[in-house]
């Protein structure tokens, strides 16, 4: 092994029209070892990997590995001099197998030759623990296989330098630590990594950590001489302060879900026999390994999803029958965890997202289109929210992870009079709006409304929630008092134990 | 190297200049074929600006032949904006055509005031009706509306080829063809200045449409679907309904081209007549950006281009089999220019270091 | 040798007076032709190859150019014939398809003109209209008793363009022909609904290969289809045994060349001794033995047919010439059996 490191970065530029989302942006990774590049959302971070893995050429700036200086010409060029990217959106083709996804692109000659790649793929899945069919079509995985889909393309082309864009945001716990523990296999191998990622717990697992802020490196540290304080500090550039929960106002029952269940056929119930109450005031959180069930519970309740028996009421009022829209215009606000696909229109404006939903009620004049009224709502959530964008007629798509979301905040927060479901409403969201968001539930909570909140965040769910729900396998294995629960409690009745078996 | 990269955003102003240059650029290619093949340059060209707007004979003539495809163009930008690749443009024409006809047949004696608006009526219910059957399909079924849509063309086009080949609506007379009797007067549309009432319904047709797109609830779903229709969903739309609706929009639009061009100048019901409307106004629709005036404004165009091409054919020697070809580069120049609007090509040496 | 010369003097004088001579003999003739399809379709190709022959044999002396619109339908058609009456190099406008509609809103307008309307779909409009027709049911009723004779499934189809009268009579024939001499022969008829469709041609040609026809009357020219099965078939319009020689026995042939010199004369008779255009109001068409239709040879398969069949088809149409024998035109839709 040379002194060289893996890949030495030096001034690197990149400006999109008049923003600058890379500044001068210079720092190294050594062979062996995990850097962690961290900072807000829209503070360059993935602008940066995109610039590392040929995806963007840089405006200006050099880009050496091992010694050598490189320039990229398109991602396959990248992946040949031995840099992976691993998206925190998935690129993958659904109607495709996994092998055919991670050879797609790097076929060599006139055919395919299957039987290599597959002794390949399945030589590195047996290495690293990973449970994965190169046959699977991807359409068929869970979001979490997605995830390991992707490593394995990196992996698959023996990367020198592998970076990994948020790759927990997808993973559950157990998950979470199996890629920490083949990191530590890749980090042996001597393989540099760097780790974009906004959860402190793994920021502190890397070795060196490069804060971001607004496209320039504001501070680089050896994890090991640091604080997550000063860290979050470097980041926001000020004090975190965290959102202090109220006192409990203990109001009657709002939300009732009677032996709910949504039955598909020939595969388990996505919901099996669940019950339970949310009073006024109340924050009940949902606590599960992504899958189990949280999403399609939310969606029933929204009325998205039909269920195959059992029932919701709001108010003692059964919501049989009634359509998505008609449980909305009872007070209903639903935040979805998937804010690009599920929340937002991207090419539509903020004023247009805003009034999404309502654009046959509130925004609509006769047979038109309020504008007026539009454009007022949204300039008003643009100061009430703060959202960082020049006008109401802004691209929700221009706009940063965090900017997008308050904008979906603003719509639904509008719209929860009674009941508020929010379903991992802060994933891939950086510490300020983080707490941003933790406060805005809080309010509703204050102002008497019901909400379930869906969320990976244990440590969240026992902060925020009154009472947190379990789910395991589409059943609420328990619920447990937020203020007596223990992480361990909980991790038990998310690996399907009930309490009594414990 | 030279890689492709998205535009941001064009203005109508770049938007224009780029037609215009490409329309420069196609009648400079098509001089150069025409020189080559021996044909006298100038002579052609001036027969062609002739036919595409030389006095108000020709401008009428150029406006005529748009009408049509200003029908079929707005039943592509009403479906494409919404994501829905309606391709049954052709076939919903027929239907209109069709059901007007049939409706023509329930009103004989009636005076034209009350007989033309319910002959539109028809036309317009007969191609939404067969394109809600594709809509259809698609929300109950998952069929997918380019296979339906595309199917019942043939349908259509059958089932009128049986009505018209010794079916019920066939010419009576020794040297009958596939085509119906003369339509009587009274269902003409009514002319202004030489051009039927089709010009008119047209230019309302378009200002309609902008305004339904941009400022009405169902044009605000429509645009929703056609970008993101799992939002749509969660937020309350009933996505199949939007579909239906704007499937029946679309095929309400095309239909009016075949009604057009069946009571506005042809006054009988036959194939030829239609056939190709739909599939040009599929592309009239795209040059157009899928934006109602650009849409206009692209059908004005291809009437004059189609106008100004039969001058040539009649008027010049420029060999006849050199005017489809000339029509096809400028079209492939057009087209060219509409990818270039949205994307632009970079030229970048390799290893220059910025 | 005097009298010669000064002859020659005076009559290079007259060629040189504008208003005498060519008053009375007009010594060009401008022909625009408007096309439903173009070149490609057999229709419209007969047409430019017999009209060049009628321009090389210079009737009257006549420079004969022409002109030729094609692809045109309904009101794009009328703009062509308008432009060119209006322009004033065309005497006589030939409009081969179906455009009477067309032609009714100008010939009023151009009365010098000389109209024709070929084919059906149109109405005798009289006046400055003539109305011309093709027929080539005679021959196809030989091409179907040469079916008849060949036939080894005793299966016969036809793929047809589009259900009109003056394709249904060729089918009619062709299928009379061939159940003159074997009563119970079963019949296949499809039409590709369109004038000029390759791809359509051939789907429904191997559809009818599949029912099991042997020998098929293409009026809609898939030959190819035919040599890639193996099977027989019958052309039409233009002789397709000298182009596709492995496939084609025989086809029925047309020529417009009678009709040309029948317009051509009365535009003549008109421009040159002043007589009154008179348009007929009922079709006119050029039987076999006038020589609007006719029977092609049968190229590579002339030693593979029997001769006995050979002289019974000559006979046949001996008495079809001579009108021992009518053809009649019927004009039903034909069904398959």
């Amino acid at each position: 092994m040379t002194d060289e490191p893996v890949l030495s970065v030096r001034r690197l530029t990149k400006s999109f029209g008049p923003v600058r989302a890379n500044n001068a942006v210079s720092f190294d990774v050594g062979a062996g070892e995990l850097v962690c590049l961290f900072g807000e959302n829209g503070a360059g971070k993935s602008t940066l990997s995109a610039c590392l893995a040929g995806l963007y050429p840089p405006d200006g700036g050099d880009i050496r590995l091992g010694g050598a200086p490189v320039r990229f010409a398109s991602a396959a060029d990248a992946i040949r001099a031995g840099v992976a990217l691993v998206h925190q959106h998935f690129v993958l083709v659904d109607d495709f197998t996994v092998l055919e996804n991670i050879v797609m692109g790097h076929e060599r000659g006139l055919f395919v030759r299957y039987q290599a790649a597959r002794a390949k793929l399945e030589a590195l899945c047996r290495r690293y623990d990973i449970a994965i069919r190169p046959e699977a079509r991807v359409g068929d995985l869970t979001v979490g296989e997605r995830q390991w889909v992707e490593l394995l393309k990196a992996l698959y082309h023996d990367a020198r330098l592998l970076i990994l864009d948020e790759p927990t945001a997808t993973l559950d716990l157990r998950e979470s630590r199996k890629l920490f523990r083949i990191i530590g296999e890749l980090k042996a191998e001597g393989v540099g990594l760097i780790l974009i990622s906004h959860s402190l717990d793994e920021v502190m697992q890397s070795d060196r950590v490069v804060v971001l802020r607004q496209g320039a490196v504001v501070g680089e540290r050896r994890t090991a001489d640091t604080t997550p304080e000063e860290l979050t500090r470097l980041m926001v550039g000020r004090d975190v302060a965290r959102a202090e929960r109220g006192i409990r106002h203990a109001g009657r029952p709002c939300l009732a879900v009677e032996r709910l269940t949504v039955a598909r056929p020939g595969a388990a119930p996505l919901l099996d026999e669940v019950s339970f109450t949310v009073a006024e005031g109340e924050i009940f959180g949902l606590a599960g390994v992504a899958g189990n069930g949280q999403k399609p519970l939310l969606e029933a309740i929204a009325g998205l999803l039909r269920p195959t028996s059992g029932r919701v009421l709001i108010d003692g009022e059964a919501l049989d029958e009634l359509s998505v829209h008609a449980i909305q215009q009872l007070g209903v606000g639903h935040i979805p965890d998937d804010r690009l696909v599920e929340g937002l229109v991207g090419e539509f404006s903020i004023a247009e997202n805003i009034a999404l939903g309502g654009h046959r009620d509130a925004f609509a004049r006769g047979a038109f289109i309020d504008r007026a009224a539009m454009r007022a709502a949204a300039r008003r959530a643009i100061v009430d929210y703060q959202i960082a964008a020049p006008s109401a007629a802004t691209a929700v798509r221009t706009l940063s992870g965090g900017n997008a979301q308050r904008v979906v905040l603003a719509r639904e927060l509008a719209a929860a009079r009674r009941v508020l479901l929010a379903n991992q409403p802060t994933r891939g969201l950086d510490v300020g709006v983080i707490e941003y968001i933790h406060a805005q539930l809080l309010g509703k909570r204050a102002a008497g409304c019901a909400v379930i909140l869906a969320s990976s965040e244990l440590k969240d769910l026992i902060t925020l929630s009154d009472r947190i729900g379990v789910m395991f396998q589409g059943r609420l294995m328990g619920i447990v008092e937020a203020a007596s629960a223990s992480l361990e409690d909980i991790g038990l009745l998310m690996a399907g134990k009930s309490r009594e078996a414990a | 190297m030279i890689r492709i990269e998205r535009r941001a955003a064009t203005g109508w102003t770049d938007r224009l200049l780029a037609y215009v240059l490409a329309i420069a650029g196609g009648l400079a290619a098509s001089a150069l074929l025409m020189a080559v093949s021996g044909a006298d340059v100038v002579e052609g060209f001036s027969a062609l600006a002739e036919g595409a707007f030389g006095d108000t004979e020709a401008m009428r003539q150029s406006l005529i032949a748009a009408i049509p495809l200003a029908f079929t163009g707005l039943a592509t930008v009403a479906a494409f904006r919404a994501g829905i690749w309606n391709i049954g443009q052709e076939g919903q024409a027929f239907a209109g055509a069709m059901a007007g006809y049939w409706m023509s047949l329930q009103l004989a004696g009636v005076p034209g005031a009350v007989a033309v608006p319910l002959v539109l009526l028809a036309a317009v219910a007969g191609g939404a009706l067969l394109a809600m059957l594709a809509a259809w399909l698609r929300t109950r079924c998952a069929v997918n509306e380019i296979i339906s849509t595309m199917m019942m063309n043939y349908v259509v086009v059958y089932l009128l080829s049986y009505l018209l080949a010794g079916g019920p609506w066939t010419e009576a007379g020794s040297t009958a063809y596939h085509q119906t009797p003369l339509i009587a007067d009274s269902f003409h549309l009514p002319a202004l200045g030489g051009v039927h009432l089709g010009a008119v319904l047209a230019l309302a047709a378009t200002a309609g449409l902008a305004v339904l797109i941009g400022r009405t609830p169902l044009g605000f779903e429509l645009r929703g679907l056609g970008l993101n229709p799992t939002a749509l969903r969660f937020k309350g739309v009933d996505v199949g309904r939007t579909v239906l609706a704007v499937m029946a929009l679309s095929g309400g639009l095309a239909a009016l081209a075949g009604a057009s061009e069946v009571f506005g100048i042809n006054f009988r019901l036959r194939a030829g007549v239609i056939d190709g409307l739909g599939y040009t106004g599929i592309i009239v629709g795209m040059i157009g950006a899928l934006d109602p005036w650009g849409t206009l404004v692209t059908a004005l165009l291809f009437g004059a281009l189609a106008n100004g091409a039969l001058y040539m054919n009649v008027l010049s020697d420029i060999p006849s089999a050199l005017v489809p070809a000339m029509q096809g580069i400028l079209l492939l120049f057009v087209l060219g220019a509409s990818v270039l609007v949205r994307y632009r090509l970079c030229f970048r040496p390799v290893g220059e270091t910025a | 040798m005097k009298t010669m010369l000064a002859g020659a003097v005076a009559l290079a004088c007259l060629s040189l007076l504008p208003g005498a001579a060519s008053a009375a003999a007009p010594a060009k003739l401008g022909i625009g032709l408007i096309l439903a399809t173009g070149p490609e379709a057999d229709w419209d190709a007969t047409l430019l190859r017999d009209l060049d022959t009628v321009a090389k044999a210079a009737p009257h002396g006549l420079k004969i150019t022409a002109k030729h619109v094609d692809g045109v339908e309904g009101e794009k058609a009328k703009d062509a014939m308008e432009l060119m009456a209006k322009s004033g190099k065309y005497q006589i406008i030939w409009a081969h398809s179906s455009y009477s509609d067309q032609v009714k809103a100008l010939k009023d307008k151009y009365p010098e003109v000389l109209f024709v309307v070929v084919g059906s779909g149109n109405e005798g409009l009289g006046g400055n209209v003539y109305f011309d027709y093709k027929r080539a049911h005679e021959p196809s009723y030989l091409l179907g008793v040469l079916a008849g004779r060949l036939t080894k499934t005793d299966t016969v189809g036809v793929v047809g363009q589009f259900p009109s009268e003056d394709v249904n009579d060729q089918i009619n024939a062709f299928f009379e022909g061939a159940r003159s001499v074997k009563a119970d022969v079963k019949r296949k008829v499809a039409f590709i609904e369109s004038w000029y469709d390759p791809a359509k041609a051939e789907q429904f040609t191997n559809a009818q290969i599949a029912a099991g026809a042997d020998l098929i009357f293409q009026l809609a020219g898939s030959f190819e289809t035919c040599e890639k099965a193996s099977i027989k078939c019958f052309g039409n319009y233009v002789d397709q045994g000298a182009r596709t020689p492995a496939s084609v026995v025989a086809s029925s042939l047309i020529s417009w060349e009678p009709d040309l010199k029948w317009i051509i004369e009365t535009w003549y008779d008109h421009a040159a001794n002043a007589k009154p255009y008179d348009g007929n109001v009922k079709e006119h068409w050029f039987s076999m033995a006038e020589g609007g239709s006719g029977l092609s040879g049968y190229h590579a398969y002339d030693d593979k047919i029997p001769a006995e069949v050979k002289t019974e088809i000559k006979g046949l149409e001996g008495k079809i010439d001579s009108k021992e024998l009518v053809i009649p035109v019927d004009l039903k839709v034909p069904v398959s059996d």
